[in-house]
């Protein structure tokens, strides 16, 4: 079953992705290309097999309660394209449901 | 000061350093200079910084003096991928997303690094986010391979891989998700081992494909990647997937080599496919391996054919999720032009992010979506059990796997970018060992005629780093001789 540029579209927007007309026409081939190379795996049969979700196998390891210097709060923004106050700055997020505030 | 210090092991600058035949100021001076006349072409590094490397190598100079000697490679520069953070430095993993970045903690492996008295000399080049098998993926340009520089380097440690083989420094660190440790290792002819999932701490590495991530060290020998394998591993609580086991002193146990380990051979890693220099320059090792009256064992391992595929939904589905982190809010790069806030995740990732890793995100989001989870992820994720379970079977009959790293030598730029399967198919010999969590290493096992280096891959059973250690040192001794 072959993506279409509607699949694309989709897939962008959950992913946050967006491309031009031209990326979308490579885009398009290559995963399909691509996803008809992995339909090799529907030829196993896989009743009765566990998923394999981790190497390990161990239980989540639990470490003493006690408190550790983190990360500081300077370091911790001292990346960030825009902050403000000691704050990460974004877009208003809420939009307004009419023009008055 | 009359040594070429590129042609010397680490271990003997080591030692030179340890005697004050001179000093690990002068030693990382010698490799800077290399590093400023040979990376305008090669194209390893993507920083490095004299200042930063030098003051460490000032301080484990006066610890030398004080006769305070933490690790037998004490005072030797070592390269770190630039998908590791070193506080201070800056860590791009060859994005334009993470341009501008500045790393504000150390990696569990940089502080164990540190401690050992090694000095970081600098970031090496790689495929954006590990994303790649030829290096070519790399926003800050593809790494050129040191022993022919009109072939690629491999991927996706290309520039620790380089780094090492042209002399640059002779220590590096890379990580391996599907080979990207075993490869450029393969393809520039330096030894590099990706041990166990678990032996060494990912704290501070990147995430790319978190059940598949591991870190891997390159060296300009056996002995010397054994050494600094030790440095490296252990346990670390920032990471919960790394194990508490003992971590054996690697390089004492080399000399048994293959004495009493029995080496299975694969028939799946020698079929259709694989390039006749490649095959022969293998075939030669297991003739002399025979010669040596080590035990070979036919193996079989029938899932190989189905592991890039399951490789490749598994590692873009675990990507698509951890790559979700670059929104242009905390860290990295930040669109101009936002409007709104899923305009300032969009554009700021769909600016940043360079082909082949937005296409493996939508790759990845496609086989999680709702409707085709069943289908690609999940069914992946049973058919992971199997090949696991083929190694663990393959394992009752042998101690070691025996087999070549790549299907081909060093290609061409350019060779494999038009099509990006023709691109993961160079992963075949290499993505099934990181499915089932077992060490693997690439050790060069001869050329081809045009001087090519072939590599030949060990692959373990979990935990058992030795036996793949002193495989790859007995072939070593072997070709030395040969």
């Amino acid at each position: 079953m072959a993506l279409t540029y509607d699949d694309i579209d989709k897939i962008a927007r959950l992913a946050r992705l967006k491309h031009t007309p031209e990326e979308k026409r490579k885009l398009l081939s290559d995963l399909n290309k691509i996803l008809e190379y992995m339909e090799i795996i529907d030829e196993i049969d896989i009743e009765g097999i566990d998923e394999m979700s981790h190497i390990t196998h161990q239980q989540t390891p639990f470490r003493d309660d006690v408190v550790k210097t983190g990360l500081s709060q300077k370091d911790a923004l001292s990346n960030a394209p825009k902050t403000q106050d000691g704050l990460f700055v974004v877009p208003k997020i809420i939009e307004n449901q009419d023009s008055t505030e | 000061m009359d040594s070429d210090f590129e042609k010397l092991k680490a271990r003997e600058i080591a030692a030179k350093i340890h005697s004050r035949v001179i000093s690990s100021v002068e030693v990382t001076k010698y490799f800077l200079d290399r590093i400023e006349s040979l990376n305008p072409e090669i194209n390893a590094f993507i920083s490095f910084d004299h200042e930063f490397a030098l003051s460490q190598a000032k301080r484990i100079d006066n610890r030398i003096g004080s006769n305070d000697i933490t690790s037998p490679l004490m005072g030797v520069p070592v390269a770190i991928k630039d998908n590791i953070q070193v506080s201070g430095l800056p860590t791009t993993c060859a994005s334009r997303i993470l341009s501008g970045y500045k790393a504000v903690f150390d990696a569990g492996l940089v502080e164990k690094i540190k401690r050992a008295g090694l000095v970081i000399i600098g970031k090496t080049n790689l495929d954006e986010f590990a994303m790649g098998s030829s290096n070519e993926y790399s926003y800050y340009g593809p790494v050129k391979n040191p022993i022919d520089n009109t072939k690629v380097s491999g991927g996706s440690s290309g520039g620790s891989a380089a780094a090492v083989a042209g002399g640059m420094v002779p220590l590096a660190i890379g990580s391996d998700t599907g080979g990207s440790v075993r490869l450029p290792a393969a393809f520039c002819g330096v030894p590099a081992i990706r041990p166990s999932y678990g032996r060494i701490s990912r704290y501070g590495l990147v995430a790319f494909a978190s059940s598949l991530d591991q870190i891997g060290p390159f060296a300009l020998d056996v002995t010397d990647l054994a050494m600094l394998l030790s440095i490296v591993s252990g346990y670390d609580y920032r990471d919960s997937t790394s194990i508490n086991v003992p971590i054996p002193d690697y390089a004492s146990i080399l000399k048994s080599g293959l004495n009493g380990l029995r080496v299975g051979i694969p028939k799946e890693y020698f079929g259709d496919g694989i390039e006749q220099t490649v095959r022969l320059a293998v075939n030669d090792v297991i003739r002399h391996l025979k010669n040596d009256n080590v035990e070979l064992v036919d193996i079989s391992l029938p899932t190989t054919k189905y592991s890039v595929a399951v490789y490749y939904v598994i590692a873009n589905a675990e990507a698509s999720s951890n790559l979700a982190r670059y929104d242009g809010v905390r860290y990295g790069y930040r669109s101009d032009s936002i409007e709104s806030l899923f305009d300032l995740y969009c554009n700021s990732r769909s600016e940043g992010f360079g082909q082949e890793v937005k296409r493996r995100i939508m790759l990845g989001t496609y086989v999680l979506s709702a409707g085709y989870y069943d289908a690609y992820y999940r069914r992946a994720m049973k058919v992971r059990t199997l090949i696991r379970d083929d190694f663990n079977r393959a394992f009752e009959k042998c101690e070691l796997i025996l087999s070549p790293t790549s299907p081909s030598v060093a290609f061409d730029f350019g060779e494999r970018l038009v099509d990006p399967l023709k691109m993961y198919l160079s992963d075949i010999y290499t993505v099934a060992s990181p499915l089932a969590g077992i060490p693997a290493m690439s050790v060069p096992c001869g050329k081809d005629p045009s001087g090519l280096p072939i590599g030949l891959q060990l692959i373990g059973k979990r935990f058992d780093e030795e036996s793949v250690l002193q495989g790859a040192y007995h072939i070593e001794r072997m070709m030395d001789v040969v």
